[in-house]
């Protein structure tokens, strides 16, 4: 290997040193001159979100989460990913797999926990801001032991990367850590009791400890966290280089793919292109539905095909649908809860459209295979999507009526929940037409421009149908939770009203020929 | 190789197929599109896990760490793409490959000076492979597998992009090889070309093998099924 690297870097000189300090001299500069008034703006906006009960009630499920994301990016790059001549050139020579490995995996796992820290140094911000401190010990106890998370994360990542037992066995646990995170936020906010439990539940819980803990309690936390994430290292050193050729292929394929399509800025084909690496998401099957005899239902009886193929994906639709209702009910007062529940719902009706997405990756098929317009054909693909998160909607208000846990004026919020999910499943076909690339008019009016408005104009439009969606779920909800029913006629008027509106747009989508 | 298999999904690309080579001969595996030929070839040279089975190269198991550096280092292969580094000459590609598989010797300069003129690629040596053309790709490829020892020469579907003069090269290379010991697997539609190199054939369809013996037997065989034309 010294000999291969030593003739690579005749071939292909390193940079100096100084020009690779550039980028620190840069950084340096920026935070010399911007770094105070960044500080200050951040410490303030930080310190109304990310305050010490914040933390202790939501900090371990989201460390769980993030640790999962770690972890679960194995399953689709990695710490250790080749270019595809690196494949057959370095992969395909007798060369030790394990020392070939060891510099990228290195890298990918100091990059994780320096990632890692900086995130616990900006928490860290907030938490210290509106004059509340934090004791020097314990901030350097939590970035270290948020830092020990991330080395954890990309750790499980690198044994996911390298076995498909690993891969599989983090992908069924998905939906499950999802539920445990879930439970975690439940615990943190039922009281002291449920709180330590959380805290101490594992490393998601441990790593928090620092800022939240008992003075005592913090260091013991952070001593086991450093035992499991040194144990996982370990695992994961002894097992690098195991990973197949054929894993390592699928992963340089995906990279190459994933980067063309970002150089396209074409969001849908990097995530094509990454998520076809892992193991399968689920298991196909072939649903025994027989074609319908009207022509109008073509459409609807593919996209039921699709879904029923997939079980999983229905039932993360519904499950997401049902969740997001439950919390627009539960919390109907708070309307940042409500704003999350439509988001819930939108992500479940997103979940069922991945036929629609598949006609606008090839506008040309709808042409060949059918004769309606593509307008009308799109419109067609929100039906399935729209009658599953209406029927898992309606369930859950069902139940929460049942348990008697609806809000104050709660029949008529129920219904207004149900009634915004047509709008809701219409924004998600609106934004699922657009196939994940920004439009040529979108990137001719910012290319160019150095007001700063172009990322803006680019942020707008990525979000205006995900905030339209929120505004369905929440507005009317909120309006009704917060002042009565008095409005109630108009708010229904506009739910009905909307999903014609939005089916229109939907129908005057055309793609060039 | 004994009983692979090989499933994508519900897809069976490669079912039970049963190869030895000895050395100095040339085996060709024949098949229609999507008979499995190339999963075949993708899965001895260690690219693809089988489902079922075992590959053997040279007694090494091309799958498993560390026996498979044993395995790689006697198995040489050409895909049916070239695979080629952006940044890399075509000089640098053979002195690459010939550092990695421990050729340091003082007279690697002067083999790789003799393939690059052997075939044809002395004057483009110092060309990068976007400058290069399809057939120019496939040659340079084809170079990477000959400047290193091997014991098993793998060919996937060789032929595609050369011009007929540089068909006949590649016969006569893997002529050589042959008599060097070298055994050849390759894949191809050209049943002409394997005429002159194969001693033995495997036809595959729907990943199972329909016939298998000497490479006349099988052409004949193949041309009285219609598989290969009467003119071939």
């Amino acid at each position: 290997m010294g000999t291969i690297r030593a003739w690579w870097r005749a071939v292909h000189p390193p940079p100096s040193l100084l020009k690779r300090l550039e980028p620190v001299y840069y950084v340096v500069i920026a935070l010399a001159i911007g770094g105070p008034f960044v500080y200050g703006t951040a410490s303030t906006a930080l310190a109304e979100v990310a305050t010490p009960r914040a933390v202790a009630i939501w900090g371990p499920s989201v460390a769980l989460l993030g640790l999962l994301a770690l972890a679960r990016w194995g399953a689709v790059q990695g710490p250790v990913v080749f270019s595809v001549a690196d494949v057959a050139h370095l992969l395909g020579a007798p060369l030790r797999r394990a020392e070939l490995t060891l510099g990228r995996l290195v890298r990918s796992l100091l990059t994780a926990a320096g990632g890692a820290a900086i995130v616990a140094a900006v928490v860290l911000i907030g938490i210290a801001g509106d004059d509340r401190g934090v004791a020097v010990p314990r901030a350097a106890g939590f970035i270290v032991g948020v830092g020990l998370l991330g080395l954890l994360g990309m750790a499980g990542a690198s044994l996911v990367e390298g076995s498909r037992q690993w891969d599989r066995g983090t992908r069924r646990a998905a939906w499950p850590i999802f539920a445990v995170a879930v439970g975690l936020v439940v615990l943190g906010g039922s009281g002291a009791t449920g709180r330590h439990v959380a805290l101490w539940s594992g490393p998601w819980g441990w790593a928090v400890l620092p800022l939240v803990g008992s003075s005592g309690a913090w260091p013991a936390a952070l001593a086991l966290l450093l035992v499991v994430t040194g144990g996982a290292l370990a695992l994961a050193l002894a097992r690098r280089g195991r990973c197949s050729t054929e894993r390592h292929m699928l992963r340089a394929d995906a990279r190459g793919g994933a980067v063309a399509a970002m150089y396209s800025m074409n969001a849908r084909y990097v995530r094509r292109n990454l998520t076809r690496v892992s193991v399968g998401p689920v298991t196909t099957r072939r649903p025994g539905l027989r074609p319908p005899r009207s022509a109008r239902l073509a459409v609807a009886w593919r996209d039921a095909v699709a879904a029923l193929a997939v079980p999983q994906r229905l039932g993360e639709a519904v499950v997401l649908a049902a969740g997001g209702t439950l919390v627009c009910l539960l919390n109907g007062s708070h309307p940042v809860a409500v704003g999350v529940g439509a988001l819930a719902i939108y992500a479940g009706a997103a979940r069922l459209l991945e036929p629609l997405r598949a006609e606008t990756d090839n506008p040309s098929r709808v042409r060949v295979l059918l004769r309606a317009p593509m307008g009308r054909v799109l419109a067609g693909h929100a039906l399935v999507p729209a009658l599953v998160v209406l029927a898992a909607s309606l369930a859950a208000a069902a139940g929460c009526a049942v348990a008697g846990a609806l809000p104050r004026h709660g029949a008529a919020a129920a219904l207004l929940t149900v009634a915004a999910t047509p709008s809701i499943t219409l924004c998600a076909a609106l934004s699922s037409r657009r196939g994940g690339q920004l439009p040529p008019s979108v990137m001719a009016v910012t290319a160019g421009d150095t007001t700063g408005l172009s990322g803006a104009l680019i942020v707008g439009w990525i979000v205006a149908w995900p905030a339209l969606a929120i505004g369905f779920g929440a507005l009317p909800v909120s309006i009704i939770v917060r002042h009565g029913t008095a409005a109630l006629s108009q708010l229904i008027a506009l739910l009905v009203c909307a999903p014609v509106a939005l089916t229109t747009a939907l129908s005057w989508a055309r793609f060039a020929p | 190789m004994r009983g692979l298999v090989r499933r994508y999904g519900r897809l069976v690309g490669l079912d039970g197929l049963d190869l030895e080579l000895q050395a100095g001969e040339c085996v060709a595996l024949l098949g229609a599109n999507g008979s499995g030929k190339s999963t075949a070839v993708r899965t001895i040279a260690g690219l693809l896990e089988p489902s079922e089975g075992s590959v053997r190269v040279g007694g090494h198991d091309p799958h498993v760490e560390p026996e498979a550096e044993a395995a790689r280092a006697a198995l040489a292969l050409v895909p049916d793409a070239p695979v080629l580094y952006d940044d890399l000459t075509v000089r640098q590609h053979l002195e690459l490959v010939a550092l990695a598989h421990g050729v340091v010797d003082d007279g690697v300069e002067g083999r790789i000076e003799q393939l690059l003129e052997r075939l044809g690629l002395t004057a483009r040596a110092e060309f990068l492979p976007a400058e290069l053309s399809r057939g120019m790709r496939q040659k340079t490829a084809l170079a990477c597998a000959l400047v290193r020892p091997a014991r098993l020469l793998v060919l996937d579907e060789p032929v595609v992009g050369l011009d007929p003069p540089s068909q006949a090269l590649l016969a006569e290379l893997l002529l050589e090889a042959k008599a060097r010991g070298i055994a050849v697997l390759l894949t191809t539609h050209q049943v002409r070309f394997a005429d002159g190199v194969a001693d033995r054939a495997v036809l595959l369809g729907d990943g199972r093998v329909l016939d298998r013996g000497r490479w006349g037997d099988v052409r004949a065989r193949a041309a009285r099924r219609g598989w290969v034309p009467e003119g071939e």
